[in-house]
């Protein structure tokens, strides 16, 4: 494994509508050490308990209904200060910029290198 | 823009040695109605000196020769193969020109399958590098892989299908399964412009001839413009509804795809068939004509219809598929009757 020591076992919120990269990002994070829960839509995230114990989101951005940039306000709505980085199929500056100003952490375009991904979450729970 | 009532020859002979390359392709329109195209070739003269296409329109620089030729259609119902083929080239050309609009959506439909493929291949390194690894996992992860590889092949086979040259393929299509494939592919575009389909299906629904590819054109150029129609809407009103059912009267299906944008001004519902009429600040304005000729080569009717609320619904006919394909001048008169139904629109 090669989380750091102190985040192993941190609970990873993966919230993508494509089921087939949710299974992908649950295996890859749990290889690496983390628990994982998954989530196919924006608002099933919300209305769970999952947002409340996650130390940290992976949060697509492209999603039908509820967009990731709706997940980004309705936390911050609740006040709930958990990091989110924000991974998408579709790039373009308007979204990053979209995504950076609703305070994601970190923006990475699919497909994802598990070693980009994995030092991203590293960073992302060592500064919160 | 300009008419040009010159026959083309669509196979003069080329010398093995100089094959000849397209450079430039324009549709051309007379009195409003999509009319031929002007194909612009470079050739190389032969060793012998002679150019490679006797009689033909040209300009000569040095060993090369540049072919001007431009080639008439004629009406929906001439069936002769140079028409049929030059009209196919034009819808072809549509469909190259629309799928780089889609770039960005199919850029998605192939990121999905490989970052799938990626990150369950990259847990399977991790999993395989334990002491004790699962190996069930790991064949799950590796039959995930086998599929998502097969549905990017899928979304290639589909792009290469769009660009293709070549004759036209009738076969025997389900509507609902068409709608399917295009919904798939317009998903990406539909999330992004923020617009949801409701769709209305209809079982045991005649099948239809046509060609798969050509058809699914015209649905997506339809659901697209359904969603830029949308654009300025409030987000409660970015919403298409399709239905499917059976064409009223005569044997067939009618498919219908109501937007709730702002509309079309009633004198102007036949006119956004025309080639080059656009309201859009890009795009040349070919897709709805292009859509009509397709339509009118499968003996099928469209034509659009005001809403009585907002917006407006295209409407899509075809004739059911029994034995032999239903011959296209029979029902040109049908298509030339396309009835222009509007309601009041409120100011």
């Amino acid at each position: 494994m090669d989380t750091q020591s102190n985040q192993a076992g941190s609970l990873i919120a993966v919230v993508d509508d494509e089921e087939s990269v949710c299974r992908a990002l649950e295996r890859l994070l749990r290889s690496a050490g983390f628990d994982v829960e998954t989530f196919t839509s924006g608002a099933a995230f919300l209305t769970s308990g999952g947002r409340w114990r996650a130390a940290c989101v992976v949060l697509d951005l492209h999603m039908p209904g509820f967009t990731g940039w709706d997940v980004q306000l309705g936390l911050a709505e609740a006040s709930q200060d958990v990091p989110v980085v924000v991974i998408t199929g579709r790039d373009s500056d308007e979204a990053r910029e979209r995504a950076i100003a609703n305070g994601a952490v970190a923006y990475l375009r699919k497909p994802i290198d598990d070693k980009t991904l994995l030092e991203t979450l590293a960073t992302a729970m060592a500064r919160s | 823009m300009f008419d040009s009532s010159t026959p083309t020859r669509p196979d003069f002979r080329r010398d093995a040695a100089s094959a000849g390359r397209t450079m430039l392709r324009l549709a051309l329109a007379a009195s409003a109605v999509l009319a031929g195209t002007l194909t612009v070739r470079r050739l190389r003269r032969r060793q012998s000196g002679a150019t490679d296409a006797p009689g033909a329109n040209g300009s000569a620089v040095g060993d090369e020769l540049l072919h001007f030729s431009a080639s008439q259609l004629r009406d929906a119902d001439d069936t002769t193969p140079q028409s049929t083929q030059w009209s196919n080239e034009v819808a072809r050309l549509s469909r190259v020109a629309m799928m780089g609009e889609l770039s960005g959506s199919l850029a998605h439909e192939l990121n999905q399958p490989l970052t799938s493929i990626l990150s369950n291949a990259q847990a399977a390194q991790r999993f395989l590098a334990r002491t004790q690894p699962d190996l069930r996992e790991v064949g799950d992860i590796l039959n995930d892989i086998v599929l998502q590889g097969k549905r990017a092949g899928e979304v290639i086979q589909r792009v290469r299908a769009i660009f293709k040259q070549g004759d036209v393929q009738r076969e025997i299509l389900d509507m609902n399964d068409l709608l399917q494939d295009v919904l798939s592919l317009a998903r990406p575009d539909l999330i992004n412009q923020d617009v949801s389909v409701e769709v209305r299906r209809t079982r045991g629904l005649p099948p239809v001839w046509g060609d798969r590819v050509q058809l699914q054109q015209v649905l997506l150029n339809l659901i697209k413009n359904g969603c830029d129609a949308m654009d300025e809407a409030g987000r409660r009103y970015r919403r298409l509804s399709i239905s499917i059912a059976p064409a009223a009267g005569a044997a067939g299906v009618r498919l219908s795809i109501k937007d709730r944008g702002c509309g079309v001004a009633h004198d102007r519902l036949t006119q956004v068939f025309e080639p080059f009429y656009t309201t859009k600040s890009s795009g040349m304005g070919l897709g709805l004509a292009v859509c009509r000729t397709i339509v009118q080569q499968h003996a099928g009717r469209l034509w659009l219809e005001n809403n009585a609320d907002r917006g407006v619904t295209a409407h899509l006919e075809l004739y059911a598929a029994r034995g032999e394909e239903p011959a296209t001048a029979h029902h040109k008169a049908a298509l030339d009757q396309s009835p222009i139904v509007s309601h009041p629109r409120r100011g």
